[in-house]
């Protein structure tokens, strides 16, 4: 059975006293407050748990799920992504979203019509770049 | 034609504390085993009593840790509590990343708030928990949860399963048709297909797309950015997420949609205006009296200037008559002293000799007299006449000095008389031949107006070409590589070399460089000079519109909106209708204008790219695609069971046309007449809690809870497969 939870209440010095006691007072003058968990009192957690301070992120997590090797029709996290699309891709204007039946050679812009073209030409390079990077086409120099 | 509506972006506001703590954890729930349902998306949170028949609490999924600096205390709120101070508002971070839980540090303080808030007051939780995960969660995720639940708070058992399989059996999906359909997920951060069949979700043929409510947020946010990129205020997050949520929705035929927008006729029907809040200027009122003391001041500086002038002007007039009786009386004196005495008086008083003096009398006389007219207010027109050419036919030699210097002035001022007579003929001359010309254009238009229109036509259209010409010209010009820059380069390197081209050479067939002896060659200057040619311009541009307001009068056909200025003006183009709507017509001083967007091609194109990946440049198959391949992974007959179900759940699927989307790509993927149907969850959000509310009271589902004995034995990534969630690997 697990222990007695320890009161996460702070040890009963006369300063920490008259400071909770300034708080209470200080918390009903200025109206409710939001749940502060930093303070509150549980009594369900068990005091022994000492929470893991590091902690990875999903990219570090597929990287050590990958070297686990698994049969093949297994599914996993990365497994059931959805694979590229073997279908032709229809091509959107980049800066207006309308069809676009032109590629400009020079910047790689798709546009819609000779009115943005003209738009196109007066655009500065990372202007350019930002448009391109909307579809994750942009220069990515590492 | 009406204002058009105008939306406006609501902050939301959330009582403090959002939640308080239940009271009737004691009464109701104590020593009870009723199980806890935690649905714990990436967006929000869901948790509460099974037996309740909603969830008690939904709450963002975020944490905020920061200090709150108005009583000085490290805080750590959770939820909607976190955005109430902005501190922690910025503070505010997910446990999750992506749709999997990696921070287990927050979800620690999550499932306190979550028990704390439920009014748990013992030493441990007595009760059994059923819990949501990713599909295909990746091990260490749950190996760290199961830790965190049965070490940290003692749970007896926990049950995981997938959310919207728990949706599914909410809405009675596991019973229709032998439980054999087609689960479409649309989450926070991505949405997945779940086939199912005989009741059990089939993990292998799952397939998840990249794309959810966040992916789109981030989306519009980028693409006002790119629209609007000298728009006042910053977008945040939130705000782009408002647009998302109330002004977005699914094409039915994107396609269709885009010409919709295009065309300005139904334009207005897509088009949505957006205020942005802003503070108008304080613009100081002021009264009428102030108004009027201002204008009383202006008017006592202009009087009191006009007076000055007049009382400057009557000295001059007056000093000017005191010289000229004086200068008048040295003159008669001239009858009066002696030739020498005389003499002596005019170099003493200035002047030179007697013509000198004669002439400044005569200007004296004049400068009064206009003086006098002005006065007088008599317009006088300056009547010159013909000067004095007595000298002028003399020839040189049989003049005197004198006599030399005053035929030299008679020539001068003949000279001047003849050019200004000249040039009054020339005036005239030109002012008849306009008159005779627009006589005879009259006559031409009386006498076969069709034909006189289609010349002016013509006329005009071969001034716009050179317009455009010379704008192409220059635009060529200022590029560096091209063919008209090179020849310009030519001609000067031409023009600066010691040998010419051998061309103008033979041409001469001479020895020295006669470049400049003719007119022509000094052209060559003006075609290299880049200097514009504004005022050719502005001439065309009058020639232009004198013929525009010619056809404007008497062609029917051509209307306003055909001028020149009217189709070349830069509110008349397609990326400012976009922009700045077609109707009130932007006025670039309205600080209200300034603030507001509008959403047109935006609005289908967020929802768009879960058809199409490709928008966005994510490579993966549409929505579409993936569903016929996963309908094809079933044989026939199956196929046909599980396409009757298509199920639809999930906060993102709650955007206005997805479904009716969802059953055009079936009808595009299936052959004729198979008989499917597309069911929507019946609350997209909740459903998930209260499907595995369901399943926790259904005791069938009670042997695939995962004990805390099977914790300790097998470890945390254990779990029973039970068809509502992942299987063990």
């Amino acid at each position: 059975a697990p222990k007695k939870s320890s009161s996460k209440k702070s040890n009963n010095s006369p300063i920490t006293k008259a400071k909770q006691q300034s708080n209470v007072v200080e918390e009903e003058l200025l109206g409710p407050s939001p749940l502060n968990l930093s303070t509150i009192h549980k009594p369900f957690k068990n005091s022994n748990y000492k929470t893991p301070k590091k902690s990875k992120n999903l990219k570090q997590i597929l990287a050590a799920e990958r070297t686990q090797e698994l049969a093949l029709d297994v599914p996993t996290y990365q497994n059931i992504e959805c694979p590229p699309s073997v279908l032709p891709q229809k091509k959107y204007c980049d800066v207006t979203g309308l069809e676009a039946k032109y590629t400009d050679p020079k910047t790689g812009l798709r546009y819609h019509n000779s009115e943005i073209y003209q738009f196109i030409r007066t655009l500065s390079v990372p202007n350019v770049q930002a448009y391109l990077a909307s579809r994750n086409a942009a220069v990515v120099l590492k | 034609m009406s204002e058009p509506p105008i939306y406006t972006l609501d902050e939301k506001e959330y009582d403090t504390p959002y939640y308080s703590i239940r009271t009737d954890y004691e009464d109701s729930f104590s020593n009870t085993k009723t199980p806890i349902v935690i649905d714990n998306g990436s967006y929000q949170c869901r948790a509460g009593w099974a037996t309740e028949k909603n969830p008690a609490l939904i709450f963002d999924n975020v944490v905020s840790r920061y200090k709150d600096r108005k009583i000085n205390l490290n805080m750590i709120s959770v939820g909607m509590d976190a955005y109430a101070d902005p501190a922690g508002r910025s503070n505010a971070r997910s446990p999750f990343d992506g749709n999997v839980v990696c921070d287990f540090d927050r979800m620690e303080t999550i499932l306190d708030y979550i028990f704390t808030t439920l009014g748990i007051n013992t030493s441990s939780i007595d009760h059994p928990l059923v819990m949501t995960e990713a599909v295909c969660v990746p091990q260490y995720s749950r190996k760290h949860m199961d830790e965190l639940l049965f070490e940290c708070y003692n749970v007896p058992s926990v049950m995981f399963g997938i959310d919207s399989l728990f949706g599914y059996y909410a809405n009675g999906g596991l019973h229709d048709d032998d439980g054999s359909g087609v689960v479409i997920s649309a989450g926070h951060t991505a949405t997945h297909i779940i086939p199912t069949l005989h009741g059990k979700g089939l993990l292998e043929r799952t397939k998840r797309l990249s794309y959810g409510g966040t992916q789109a947020t981030d989306y519009m946010l980028k693409l006002m950015q790119l629209k609007y990129p000298t728009f006042p205020t910053k977008m945040t997050n939130s705000q782009a997420q408002e647009l998302v949520h109330n002004h977005v929705h699914i094409a039915d035929d994107y396609q269709e949609g885009l010409k919709m927008i295009e065309n300005r006729d139904t334009f207005d029907n897509v088009d949505r205006i957006i205020q942005f809040p802003y503070t108008a200027p304080v613009i100081e009122e002021k009264t009428e009296e102030e108004l009027a003391r201002q204008a009383a001041k202006k008017e006592e500086n202009a009087r009191r200037l006009r007076e000055a002038a007049a009382k400057s002007r009557l000295e001059k007039l007056v000093k000017r008559e005191e010289e000229y009786e004086a200068f008048t009386e040295l003159k008669n004196a001239k009858a009066i002293s002696t030739k020498k005495d005389w003499i002596a008086r005019l170099k003493a008083t200035g002047f030179k000799d007697e013509a000198d003096l004669d002439d400044t009398i005569k200007q004296l006389d004049s400068a009064i007299q206009r003086a006098r007219n002005k006065e007088l207010g008599i317009d006088e027109h300056e009547e010159k006449e013909p000067p004095i050419t007595t000298l002028v036919d003399i020839p040189d030699d049989q003049l005197n000095e004198a006599e030399k210097k005053e035929k030299r002035k008679q020539k001068l001022m003949k000279a001047n008389y003849d050019a200004r007579q000249r040039a009054k003929k020339a005036k005239e001359e030109a002012k008849a031949r306009e008159e005779e010309q627009e006589r005879l254009e009259e006559e031409n238009r009386l006498r076969d107006p069709e034909k006189w229109v289609a010349e002016v036509k013509e006329k005009r259209q071969a001034v716009v070409d050179r317009i455009k010409q010379r704008k192409r010209l220059t635009m060529e010009l200022s590029d560096r590589r091209s063919r008209a820059s090179q020849l310009r380069m030519r001609s000067i390197a031409n023009l600066a070399s010691d040998t010419p081209s051998p061309k103008r050479q033979r041409r001469r067939k001479e020895e020295e460089d006669t470049f400049g002896a003719d007119d022509e060659d000094w052209m060559i200057y003006r075609e290299i000079s880049r200097e514009d040619e504004s005022d050719e311009e502005e001439e065309d541009l009058s020639i232009l519109n004198h013929y525009e307001s010619l056809l404007l009068q008497y062609d029917p056909d051509f209307l306003p909106e055909h001028a020149y200025e009217a189709t070349s003006s830069p509110t008349n183009t397609l990326m400012h209708m976009l922009a700045r709507g077609k109707y009130p017509p932007y006025d670039p001083t309205d600080i209200g204008q300034m603030h507001q967007l509008h959403v047109n091609v935006e609005r289908i194109r967020v929802g768009e790219v879960l058809f199409q990946p490709s928008i966005i440049g994510l490579d993966q198959a549409g929505l579409t695609e993936t569903m016929n391949d996963i309908i094809r992974t079933f044989n026939p007959e199956e196929r046909k069971q599980a396409v009757k179900t298509v199920f639809i759940t999930g906060g993102f699927s709650s955007l206005p046309g997805f479904s009716s989307r969802i059953s055009s790509s079936l009808q595009e993927i299936l052959p004729v007449g198979t008989l499917y149907s597309v069911k929507r969850a019946a609350n997209p959000l909740l459903d998930a809690w209260r499907g595995a509310a369901m399943v926790a009271q259904n005791a069938h589902y009670n042997q695939y809870a995962i004990t805390k004995k099977e914790y300790e034995e097998f470890g945390g990534e254990y779990i029973k497969a039970h068809g509502l969630g992942n299987a063990f690997r």
